[in-house]
């Protein structure tokens, strides 16, 4: 093991971590009305960041130890590279549907109820935030590994923190996005919510 | 070894959804305790951070130990050196991270109030911060090889089981810091 290298390749990129950290918390502040506007987005927010950078990181990952087996050669096109691909997409998309179902769940077992229009809001905000959240970090994941592979970066060192970092931040952005466009949707078209 | 991504599903998708679940249950519990545990703004923004760098760090970790599994320069063993030496590696790593980041969290509490003594921050970021990182190295050192040896891929599991995990153990050891050091 070469500590040296480690220690180069990580270190700095964990310390960028802690800035990225700052920079989502910015993006979570700029949300503060989508979230008193639309009850019960607040609480599956950290899990929906949590679950993209678990998905991604784990692509990342396991993408980490394609390069190392010596399975990328052909480039991030070969099979490899496909099917990890889908699997991410099958996950993230499997994960998306789940959230607004925990949400309910733990809503009965709660003093307070959240309607089926909120719901409703929540789990259109949750899909569209989860697929369109995969695409752009999956891109970014491929980007980055390739990135690293030909600056001779070991993609193991760096990927992890870089991605849970991008994804923060995209995620909040998509879903900032999102929660206005169905906010906006469910209250002014149809009435049914606000 | 080959990627199939029905295999990958299958392996991560049990996993996600306990972790997420718990992610959800968690966020209602801590949102109740948080205003009680903290009362000084700082610690709140130190949360984010002992959970980030924590879990990237183990993210590091899994993903390293996880390769050199798959490639057999780590033999399925606790006992490995390398296996062993990676953990180390990482772990002081983190500690080092604290370090720096306490030293920064002490300069800023000299010159600006922060709510609470320079010197208790920066004990508070060293000790949170190092019972953070040598528990979740640990902990992400022995569910890699666990789930090697079980015949599952570690890259699938070892990710969403250590972050979780963190988040946890970030808000808990950040408690137990506050308690002691105020108290």
């Amino acid at each position: 093991m070469n500590k040296a290298r480690v220690v180069k390749e990580t270190l700095p990129v964990l310390l960028l971590v802690v800035l990225g950290g700052a920079l989502a918390g910015s993006v979570l502040a700029g949300m503060e009305e989508m979230l008193d506007l639309i009850p019960g987005l607040i609480i599956i927010v950290p899990a929906i960041i949590d679950m993209r950078g678990n998905i991604s990181t784990a692509l990342g990952s396991r993408l980490g130890s394609a390069f190392h087996l010596g399975l990328l050669h052909q480039g991030l096109r070969s099979d490899a590279g496909k099917e990890n691909i889908k699997g991410s997409l099958a996950l993230s998309f499997f994960t998306s549907l789940l959230f607004p179902v925990f949400l309910w769940l733990i809503s009965l077992a709660l003093p307070f109820s959240i309607g089926p229009w909120q719901l409703l809001t929540v789990f259109m905000i949750s899909i569209f935030t989860g697929v369109t959240a995969a695409l752009i970090l999956i891109t970014i994941t491929f980007l980055i590994v390739a990135g690293s592979i030909k600056f001779n970066i070991d993609p193991d060192n760096v990927s992890g923190p870089v991605l849970t970092t991008a994804g923060d931040v995209f995620t909040l952005l998509v879903m900032f996005g999102y929660a206005h466009l169905f906010y906006h949707i469910f209250a002014n078209v149809f009435g049914v919510i606000g | 070894m080959s990627y199939s991504w029905r295999e990958i599903f299958k392996q991560s998708a049990g996993i996600l959804a306990l972790m997420g679940f718990i992610g959800v249950g968690g966020g209602f519990v801590l949102e109740s305790i948080e205003d009680q545990l903290l009362d000084a703004v700082v610690l709140l923004f130190l949360i984010p951070i002992l959970n980030d760098v924590g879990g990237n760090l183990g993210a590091v970790l899994g993903a390293r130990v996880s390769s050199s599994l798959h490639t057999g320069e780590i033999s399925p063993s606790f006992g490995d050196s390398e296996y062993k030496e990676n953990i180390w590696v990482m772990m002081a790593l983190g500690f080092l991270v604290f370090f720096l980041f306490g030293l920064a969290m002490f300069t800023v509490g000299f010159f600006i109030p922060l709510g609470l003594e320079a010197s208790e921050i920066f004990i508070i970021v060293i000790g949170a911060g190092f019972i953070t990182i040598f528990s979740i190295t640990l902990i992400t050192g022995l569910v890699a090889l666990w789930a090697f040896k079980k015949g599952l891929d570690p890259d699938n599991i070892v990710i969403p089981v250590e972050t979780t995990l963190c988040d946890f153990i970030g808000v808990v050891t950040l408690a137990l810091m506050v308690w002691l050091v105020i108290m």
